[in-house]
């Protein structure tokens, strides 16, 4: 009878308990949509940028200071040597080690110069080239974007972004003339086919960059054996410290020609990145620490307000007999039955929330983009966070309760009762 | 319900009760000597203000008296902590209030029941005792109303199942009466009455009404703090005689008797 006196009461005081409910729920909504945001914000980077960058990247160490990371001087002289050694080691832990040469290039359009009208100049784009293996692990945001063709079947291909493809007036199947200069400062050209093209969800990075071979790159530039870093895939990205700790020996002399190596793990290279997502977080939890505090508040006033309404009630209760631990109790049990019924429906809309808003996602604009993220964020719902914002909430409303559970238990039952209501 | 009649019941020896604000005090009972036998049917008496309610908080253990004892079935409650007082409550003394106090969202039965669940009292001793309540206080067809679709009278006879419920030593009314029209307080006091004679239920009630006083066995007159006399209305004339004494007393101009004027050193 004591449950169903609780549940009675709450029902009877239906409107301050729609008010108690209602601040839990709409705290427990926000917290889950917000949190489902900076999980779909860390998830895609752990989805997209990880993948993207390796979880090691092994690179001369002055590419930090130098002003053109694109610079020729700064291509590890003996990066085959190097991914030989590495795979030697037969480390399970790694899943994959490959030599990446990134370069500056320009392309051109593929056009025979007598159709050209006078005066008129092919059209070309400046962009920054990658030499990868055909069937490379990385650049996942490249491969599981194409839209036409494939990657990079075959050794002469060229995959760049439909955006890209329009500027320079290309199409799947064309030609495409990439210019660069080689290590020697000569300059040198190549005639390459579209074989794919994609659309990632970065507009930066879909004008800026595009794929060819490793081999052909390297041969254009007069590189061979040679690459800008050697990334690792590994199978748990947590290993990456103890596997950059193990490397070190190996790029001692491995990288050839003198050259100070650096060994870089997915943390430091993506510390900027790190550090605004910190900021992000940061900036939310205040958020959510705002409504945990102001729906606490809430809820605690409308509790306090609601349980004065009842003294004498209490009062009588407690003339008959009832221990005023006993009916704090009851005070915390209703405050209870309210926190629960309130996160059950701030899940509820969190989970709405969330739903909808994945299927468009929410447009963060150019900072995400400048991050090498999507500017679409979808935000993702997690179990886990799911289940501490429910308990959150009925904590939060527990101890809201708390404070009017006390001031009427330690009121006297003479005074409860001459209490007029 | 307790059939062991002249037993020695409640002892209030001394009590007193200041209540303080800010500077001055309030001396709401100033000495309180007094001895109920199980059994009685006792009236307190007196104007507003006299203390009626505080003396009943004080001997109901809801309230602590500021200096005095009171021993109940021969137990020193005066020493009882807060816990101490609850179950004392629950189990030796019944309460019945001047506005009912009825726990509005529970039903007729449900708040007679409410006492037994406090008391643990098992599910099939609780039926058989509220059946047999509701059917002494003559609400059986109501059993499943909420206070709020009773009348005064009725919601008041719920109030004395409730009170009965634990088969206290002492039932304790403040002004049981005073929100109800006198045909209905008449029925009431009846009850009480019934229950006191059938069922060797103790009472003590209060007051200010003349008509309901005479309910009583016994009545105790309180002015300022103070019982200033004793009738037994069952006995014609000492009763007469103790109430001639506190007339005079209280009589504005008349010479001063031994209990007039609460400020007299
Ligand atoms: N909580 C309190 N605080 C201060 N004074 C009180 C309090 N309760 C009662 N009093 C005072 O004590 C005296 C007796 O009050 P009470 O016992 O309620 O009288 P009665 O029930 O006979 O009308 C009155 O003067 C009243 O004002
Ligand atoms: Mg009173």
């Amino acid at each position: 009878m004591i449950l169903r006196l609780a549940l009675l009461s709450a029902i009877k005081h239906w409107r301050r308990s729609l008010v108690v409910a209602g601040a839990v729920a709409v705290a427990c909504a926000v917290m889950i949509a917000i949190g489902s945001l900076l999980n779909g914000i860390t998830g895609s980077f752990y989805d997209s940028v990880i993948p993207n960058s390796g979880h090691v990247r092994i690179e001369d160490a002055r590419t930090a200071d130098s002003l053109n990371p694109l610079d020729l001087e700064l291509l590890l002289p003996n990066a085959a040597g190097l991914v030989a050694k590495i795979e030697a080691l037969g480390d399970r832990r790694i899943v994959d080690v490959e030599p990446i040469l990134g370069f500056g290039a320009l392309l051109v359009e593929d056009r025979d110069v007598t159709t050209l009208q006078g005066g008129q100049d092919p059209r070309n784009l400046a962009m920054r080239g990658m030499g990868v293996s055909p069937d490379t692990r990385f650049a996942d945001n490249v491969r599981f974007a194409m839209k036409e063709g494939s990657f990079l079947p075959g050794g002469r291909g060229i995959a760049l972004s439909e955006r890209a493809a329009r500027l320079v007036g290309a199409k799947l199947g064309t030609g495409l003339l990439v210019l660069v200069q080689d290590r020697n400062g000569e300059p040198w050209y190549e005639r390459l086919v579209v074989t794919g093209l994609f659309a990632t969800e970065s507009a930066d990075f879909d004008e800026s960059t595009f794929y060819i071979a490793e081999e052909t790159a390297a041969s254009m530039l007069d590189a061979a054996g040679m690459a800008r870093e050697v990334r690792l895939l590994l199978a748990d990205r947590n290993d990456a410290e103890a596997v950059a700790r193990e490397l070190a020996p190996l790029t001692g002399g491995g990288g050839g020609g003198g050259t100070t190596l650096r060994i870089q793990t997915w943390q430091t290279i993506n510390a900027s990145i790190f550090a605004i997502l910190l900021f992000v977080k940061i900036l939310l939890g205040i958020i959510m620490a705002l409504f945990a505090i102001v729906s606490g508040t809430i809820i605690a006033n409308s509790s306090l307000m609601s349980v004065m309404e009842r003294i004498r009630e209490y009062g009588t209760m407690r003339a008959i007999g009832l221990r005023a631990r006993s009916l704090e109790r009851l005070i915390l049990l209703e405050g209870l039955m309210l926190g629960a019924l309130g996160a059950a429906l701030g899940v509820g809309i969190g989970f709405i929330v969330i739903a909808y808003l994945s299927r468009g996602g929410i447009d963060l604009g150019g900072i995400m983009e400048s991050l090498g993220l999507s500017r679409y964020n979808r935000p993702r719902g997690d179990f886990w966070w799911f289940a501490f914002c429910t308990l959150a909430s009925v904590v939060v409303s527990l101890a809201a309760t708390a404070k009017a559970a006390r001031s009427v238990g330690s009121m006297g039952v003479a005074e409860s009762l001459a209490t007029s209501s | 319900m307790s059939d062991n009649a002249g037993r020695m019941l409640l002892e209030v020896r001394g009590v007193t009760k200041d209540y303080r604000l800010g500077k001055t005090s309030i001396h709401a009972l100033r000495g309180i000597d007094l001895s109920v036998e199980a059994g009685d049917f006792v009236s307190v008496v007196g104007p507003s203000g006299c203390g009626k309610t505080t003396l009943l908080n004080i001997i109901g253990c809801i309230d602590k008296p500021s200096s005095g004892k009171i021993f109940l079935d021969g137990l020193d409650v005066s020493t009882f902590d807060d816990n101490g007082e609850a179950d004392t409550r629950l189990a030796r003394i019944g309460f019945i209030f001047q506005s009912f106090n009825l726990v509005g969202v529970l039903d007729v039965r449900e708040n007679i029941e409410f006492p037994l669940i406090l008391a643990k009292v098992p599910k099939a001793e609780r039926a058989r005792r509220v059946d047999r309540l509701i059917e002494l206080v003559e609400l059986g067809e109501f059993v499943r109303h909420k206070p709020d679709e009773l009348s005064g009278g009725q919601r008041q006879r719920v109030a004395i199942a409730r009170a009965l419920v634990n088969r206290p030593s002492l039932v304790i009314a403040d002004e049981p009466t005073a929100n109800l029209d006198s045909a209905t307080s008449t029925t009431i006091m009846e009850a009480m009455k019934a229950l006191n004679e059938e069922e060797k239920v103790t009472f003590i009630f209060s007051t200010h009404n003349e008509l309901i006083e005479r309910y009583a066995k016994r009545i105790l007159l309180i002015r300022d703090g103070i019982i200033i006399g004793e009738e037994f209305p069952g006995e014609k004339n000492p009763g007469e005689r103790r109430r001639g004494e506190w007339s005079r007393g209280s009589a504005p101009g008349g010479d001063s008797g031994p209990h007039a004027g609460g400020g007299a050193p």
